[in-house]
Order: C-alpha cells, then sequence, then structure tokens
C-alpha cells in the first residue's frame, strides 16, 4: 500500500469546443491503463453542466486589515474498504470528518464499562483526534479488537454542498462473496453438512440437478470468516443496544454472496443493467428466472443463518442498514429476485415444515450506491469494463478462474480512482468522499483532479468585443481560463 | 454645517470621504466630535451598511493664479491597500502561485508569497469595488468585493438605523473561511435572521475548528463562537 500521505493526481482530459460550452464528454484520463470513455458506456462521460469550481460567491474584502480567503480545490478522499475473506477482515469506519481503514480480529470481549486493552499494534499515527471522533473513539473502544491499519483526516470543506453529520458512525462492510454451496473443505463440517442435506433433500427431488452446485464456488475463501463477521455484527448490534441514541449506518458495499462462480449466467449482455434471460428454465419448479436466482439467494441464507440473523438483528436495534448490489450479486438489482428470494425464506419454514427450526432473514435490495453526507458509496463495478452491469466478460472469468490465477489479477486502481474522479465531478463538491469495495485491497487516499482539453482539439476565446473564435492552440484548461479572462471585458 | 451619510454596504470612511471631495478623512472626518461614538466601536475599514457618518461640510480652498493661462491641479484621490492571504481546502497557504487580481478597473498580477500572501498598498480609491480574484494554475477563482466585509461588534441605535448584533460580519468571515454560507444578507442584524444555511456554516466552523460535538453543535453564535470566529480570521 502507498503511503497515505502522498495523494492519487487525476487529470481528466476533456473533448472538443463543448468544452467551452460547458457541455462535456470525457475521453479519459493521464493515468496508465484507463480505459476511454466509450467503454464506460457513457454512464461516466454523461453531459457535464459544469466542470471548473469556480466559485461564484461573492468573498467580501476588508481594505488595508489583513484578510483570508480559502478556496476549495478539486478534491475528495478515496476510500476502498477491501475485503472480509479468509483471514482479512477488513471494514471501513467513518465519523464525522474522519475516516479509516481497519482490520477485525475475532475473539475478544469487551469488558464491561467498554474499556478494552490496547491491542491495535497497526495503528498509523495521525493527526490529533478531534472531538469529532467521539461516536468513533466510543465505537473503537466498545468492539475492541481491531487495529486502524490506515485513517484520515478527511475534511473537505464544502459547506453550503451539504455538510456531514459529525455524530453519525458510518461502519461499511466490504465484499464476502457468501457462496450458497459448501465447498469441499467444510464437507466434514457437521454444522454445514446437515444443513446442506436438510435444505437439499427438500429442495432437490433426486430427478433435477441443479448447476455446479458444491464445487469449487469458495473460490474467493468466504467461508472461513464468515464466523467472524457474525461476531463482529453481533459486537454491533451489541453498541447500538447499549448507546441507542448513537446514529449508525451500516453499508454492505456490494458481492455479499457470490452468485457467479459455477453458476450459468442468467443476465443478459447489456448496457449498465441486469436483465433476466428469458425464458423461465423450469415452469414446473422455479417457474421463471427470478425464482431460480432467488433460490440461489435462499440457500445462502439458509446455509449461514447465524449470520443473517445478524445482519437482522443490527437492523432491528436501529441501525440503518444499507445493502448496494456490486458484480457477482448484481441480481440484487432485479426487484422479481429480491421477491423471490424472501418468498422462499418464508417457504422454508412455512406450511410445508420441512425447516421447522429455521427462522428466514431478510434478502435486501441491492442499491446500485448510496450518496449522502458528502460521502458517496458504490461497489465500484460501475467503471470496469469487463465487471460493469451487463457486461459478461467478468462472469465468465469468474467460471475459468482458480487460485493460481486469481492471484494475478491486477487491482486497475487508476481506472477505479479515475472513475471516482469523474463522478465527483459530476456530484460536485458535495462528494467529500467516496467508498468502494470490488478491488478486495483496501486503499484511502486523498484524491486531487485537475482538467485539461484534448490535445489538438480546437479552443473558443471571447474577445473583448464578445466574439468568439477557435484557436487550434492545444491549451491546458486552466491557460485558457486566464487567457478569457484577460480579454474579456468586466 | 455638515451631513449624515448613511453607510452602504461597500463603503468604508476613506471611500466614503473620496465621495465628498475630502483627502484628509483621518482628521476631517474620523475625528470629528459627531463620530466619536462610531469610531469608539468601529474600524474605520469595517463600517455596516446603516452606520450614520457625519460628514463636515468641505471647507473650499481658494489659490490665486493668473488668467489665460494654463494651471494645473493635482487632486489628491488617496490609495489604498489591500491584503489577503489564500488557503487551500485544509487552511495551507497557496504559496508562490501566480494570481491575477481584478478590482473594478484596476488590474494586479503576481505570485502569492510563501504565506500565500498577497499584498498591494498602490490601490486607487474608486467608486469600483468589485473584481475577481483567480489563481490560475490551481484552477480556482472567486468574485470579490473589496470593503465588503462587516464589522462583528454590537451596536445600539444611536450609531446604526437599528440595532446590529454584528451577524453578517461573522457569517462573511466564515465563508471566506471556507464554511459557508454562500448567500450573505448583508443587512441581517439579528440572530434569528440566520438562515438554515448560516447555521449549517456555524455548526460545521464549531465542529472543526472548535471540536465542539452532540449537542454543543447549537449553529448559534454565543460569545465563545464569535470570538473563535474573530480569531481564526484575525480581524
Amino acid at each position: 500500500m502507498n503511503s497515505p500521505t502522498a495523494p492519487f493526481k487525476v487529470r481528466l482530459i476533456w473533448s472538443g469546443k463543448d468544452f467551452d460550452e460547458h457541455r462535456l464528454s470525457l475521453v479519459g484520463s493521464e493515468v496508465d491503463g484507463v480505459e476511454d470513455e466509450k467503454t464506460w458506456q457513457g454512464t461516466v462521460a454523461d453531459w457535464l453542466t459544469q466542470i471548473v469550481y469556480q466559485e461564484r460567491r461573492n468573498v467580501d474584502f476588508a481594505v488595508k486589515n489583513m484578510n483570508i480567503a480559502r478556496f476549495h480545490t478539486q478534491r475528495f478522499f478515496y476510500l476502498d474498504v477491501g475485503c472480509w475473506l479468509n483471514s482479512k477482515h477488513y471494514f471501513g469506519v467513518v465519523c464525522g470528518y474522519n475516516a479509516a481503514v481497519c482490520n477485525f480480529d475475532a475473539g475478544w470481549a469487551p469488558t464491561d464499562g467498554f474499556s478494552g486493552p490496547d491491542a491495535w499494534g497497526q495503528t498509523v499515527v495521525v493527526p490529533p483526534a478531534p472531538a469529532s471522533t467521539h461516536g468513533g473513539a466510543l465505537f473503537k473502544d466498545f468492539m475492541g479488537h481491531y487495529g486502524q491499519r490506515d485513517s484520515l483526516f478527511c475534511q473537505s470543506l464544502y459547506p453550503w454542498g451539504g455538510w456531514r453529520d459529525p455524530n453519525r458512525l458510518y461502519v461499511i462492510l466490504p465484499d464476502i462473496h457468501l457462496p450458497q454451496a459448501i465447498s469441499q473443505i467444510f464437507q466434514d463440517d457437521p454444522k454445514y453438512v446437515q444443513r446442506w442435506d436438510e435444505y437439499h433433500n427438500w429442495l432437490n427431488p433426486p430427478f433435477l440437478v441443479p448447476d455446479g452446485y458444491g464445487i469449487g464456488r469458495d473460490l474467493f475463501n468466504s467461508l472461513s470468516s464468515v464466523g467472524a463477521l457474525t461476531e463482529f455484527l453481533t459486537l454491533l448490534a451489541n453498541f447500538k443496544g447499549k448507546f441507542p441514541k448513537a446514529a449508525i449506518t451500516l453499508v454492505q458495499i456490494g458481492d455479499l454472496y457470490e452468485l457467479w462462480r459455477k453458476r450459468d449466467r442468467r443476465f443478459e449482455p447489456r448496457d449498465n443493467e441486469i436483465v433476466l434471460v428469458s425464458p423461465g428454465v423450469d415452469p414446473f419448479f422455479y417457474g421463471d428466472r427470478a425464482r431460480e436466482v432467488g433460490e440461489w439467494i435462499s440457500g445462502t441464507h439458509f446455509l449461514h443463518q447465524e449470520l443473517f440473523q445478524a445482519f437482522d438483528e443490527c437492523q432491528s436495534t436501529g441501525i440503518e442498514c444499507i445493502f448496494l448490489h456490486g458484480n457477482h450479486d448484481n441480481y440484487l438489482s432485479v426487484p422479481a429476485v429480491v421477491d423471490a428470494a424472501n418468498r422462499w425464506q418464508s417457504n422454508l419454514c412455512g406450511a410445508c415444515g420441512m425447516t421447522p427450526g429455521y427462522t428466514p432473514t431478510r434478502v435486501h435490495q441491492g442499491r446500485k450506491h448510496h450518496f449522502k453526507d458528502q460521502i458517496f458509496f458504490e461497489h465500484g463495478q460501475r467503471v470496469d469494463v469487463y465487471n460493469r452491469d451487463g457486461a459478461t466478460a467478468g462472469h465468465e472469468n469468474c467460471n475459468e478462474a482458480n487460485e493460481f490465477w486469481k492471484a494475478f489479477d491486477p487491482v486497475r486502481r487508476e481506472s477505479f480512482v479515475t472513475g471516482a474522479a469523474a463522478m465527483h465531478v459530476r456530484k460536485g463538491p458535495d462528494l467529500g468522499l467516496y467508498v468502494m469495495g470490488h478491488t478486495h485491497t483496501p486503499e484511502l487516499r486523498l484524491v486531487e483532479i485537475s482538467h485539461a482539453r484534448r490535445d489538438g482539439d480546437p479552443a473558443t476565446i471571447t474577445g473583448t468585443d464578445g466574439a468568439r473564435a477557435e484557436k487550434d492552440t492545444p491549451i491546458d484548461l486552466f491557460g485558457l481560463t486566464m487567457k478569457a479572462a484577460a480579454v474579456t471585458t468586466r | 454645517m455638515g451631513t449624515w451619510h448613511l453607510v452602504r454596504q461597500g463603503e468604508w470612511v476613506s471611500k466614503i470621504a473620496a465621495h465628498y471631495r475630502i483627502s484628509d478623512w483621518e482628521a476631517k472626518i474620523w475625528r470629528h466630535p459627531n463620530n466619536r461614538g462610531l469610531a469608539s466601536r468601529r474600524d474605520p475599514n469595517v463600517l455596516h451598511p446603516g452606520d450614520r457618518l457625519f460628514i463636515p461640510a468641505p471647507i473650499p480652498k481658494q489659490v490665486s493664479r493668473s488668467t489665460d493661462q494654463t494651471h494645473k491641479f493635482v487632486m489628491k484621490t488617496g490609495y489604498d491597500e489591500f491584503h489577503v492571504r489564500v488557503l487551500d481546502s485544509e487552511g495551507k497557504p497557496i504559496s508562490d502561485a501566480p494570481y491575477l487580481l481584478i478590482i473594478g478597473w484596476q488590474r494586479f498580477e503576481g505570485r502569492t508569497d510563501r504565506n500565500g500572501q498577497i499584498d498591494h498598498t498602490r490601490i486607487i480609491r474608486t467608486e469600483h469595488h468589485e473584481g475577481v480574484l483567480s489563481l490560475p494554475k490551481q484552477g480556482l477563482e472567486c468574485e470579490i468585493r473589496v470593503g465588503g466585509l462587516n464589522p462583528t461588534k454590537k451596536t445600539d441605535s444611536s450609531e446604526h438605523s437599528r440595532y446590529d448584533d454584528g451577524i453578517s460580519g461573522l457569517l462573511m468571515r466564515l465563508r471566506n473561511l471556507g464554511f459557508g454560507p454562500k448567500t450573505i444578507d448583508e443587512s441581517t442584524t439579528d440572530e434569528s435572521d440566520v438562515t438554515p444555511e448560516g447555521r449549517n456554516a456555524i455548526v460545521a466552523f464549531q465542529n472543526i475548528e472548535m471540536k465542539r460535538v452532540g449537542e454543543a453543535l447549537t449553529g448559534k453564535l454565543d460569545d465563545e463562537t464569535r470570538a473563535a470566529i474573530i480569531d481564526k480570521y484575525g480581524s
């Protein structure tokens, strides 16, 4: 991981004379490895109406006395919350203007009074924590045994665009990739084996052969981390119980479920939306695709009952729970799938009585993004040409991958930071912190943005008489602004 | 005799004096007995709209010159000084940066010093005080009003057309410090006139600069908050 003090620098390149009309089409970035705008399929390169932070505010000064003018350079903070897989239990914490990437160690219980041992060996030296971390400090005391892998004071002042509630605590869970079927390594685990037998003996009469259940589905080593996540969520619910007035938002950043691996693709190739393939696979049993995919999700809930009960418990204590969808669980964007999954849940303990000990747990609609308190959350596949909604290459790669290939999957950080920068430009100064998952690699950094017109495109300059003329000289955006300001009559 | 001048937004004493063709504003206006009360409460460069300033009648000056000849008379218009320190989002000086400063028809270019400071001591005193401050390398620009900053002290109606709580001056300083609000009614004189946007700006300042949390984030300009804003701004 790079030094936390060195910002990412992104230079967004815009095309054409439309730039001068404040109608912008992003063509790319100077950062190596970023795909051109057209491969983003227009998701990022929408027409924008404002690019530069032209602070059209009146700033009042006094003569003779010293004045201060604080500008807002175009910058934001970027947070990738990593993954909850294998031995890595990363999560994000944001409270006020403080953000951190953390790593949870299971197996520690807080004493009465919520003071715990100082076991955060990985803590990075950070500026003195302002009082806005009050909620964060309490949370850290209570949750106890986790290390702050990295943290930053993410003050991105632009209050008139909105302001961040300094007392709201955001806890952000990363990719988890819960598969439905058990992996071979758990074949000897009586708990999973029994549940698996219960579930599939009820669900699948012998003559129906579901596709690839049980074989190599836990590519990302998710199952070994389920216990720690259950413990984390239980602690979180207890924290809320002890501090009922605490304002807490739990955001699951997407890829909670693993619905790609060893499964046939059930969505069509599309631009930026998930549409189920049709017709239905089994009119006698599944009825339609939504019901089929819903059964996959429901099976995951059945297998990991304690975990999803812990999610439900968090919600019942008053924690605001936001669920996004990623690429591996992009089906959650389809309401019919979510409805079907919840119906499966009800049916499992319903009149059939096949699994009388089971309490259904809630399947949540996956949002594409969540934007509040100057924080923009999305999974991150939006700017990933292989994995964005509707793309099929990612699904194919996932099913061909193995442990060896997975280790060489590049992070492609530049792509995602550039996509985040473009989103920041679109949303404006109100986006102070961008949060994603998807890469499985945590990161927390400042991003600084500059802009340029694509080299060779004509520039339009306004003369003193108001006439506009095109110049062929490729010039920097701010060079143009300066020249225009110099010749425009005020 | 003289006249009472009702101060408007963007006026300060030397500028008002120039309007009345009085060059020695300090001796003739600011130290005038009728302005003693105002002078005890105000900085002559930071007046509030509604302040009442007594302008003594100018004493015409007579000089003898020969007819049928051309004579040159130089009227002293006076200069004003302008000083500003430019900071980035994190409050650090934007140092060694090229700038363009336009005030009315006057144009100045240069580079900020290592403290992010811009200093000009010969700004011609004119009616035009609006302009632009640009930092082109950083892509930053804002529209400015020199002389528009309001005071922060409370006054009573003896020097002011109505009671003034110093609210607008405090909000202007918050805006300059980057907290907002974006729009301020310069005639705001009472805390009850503060908009929700203004409250947000105050809360943000209380949280970030004064380290307050929870219920202490009142969004109100209590004495401690006032003092902190003035201290942070420097005047």
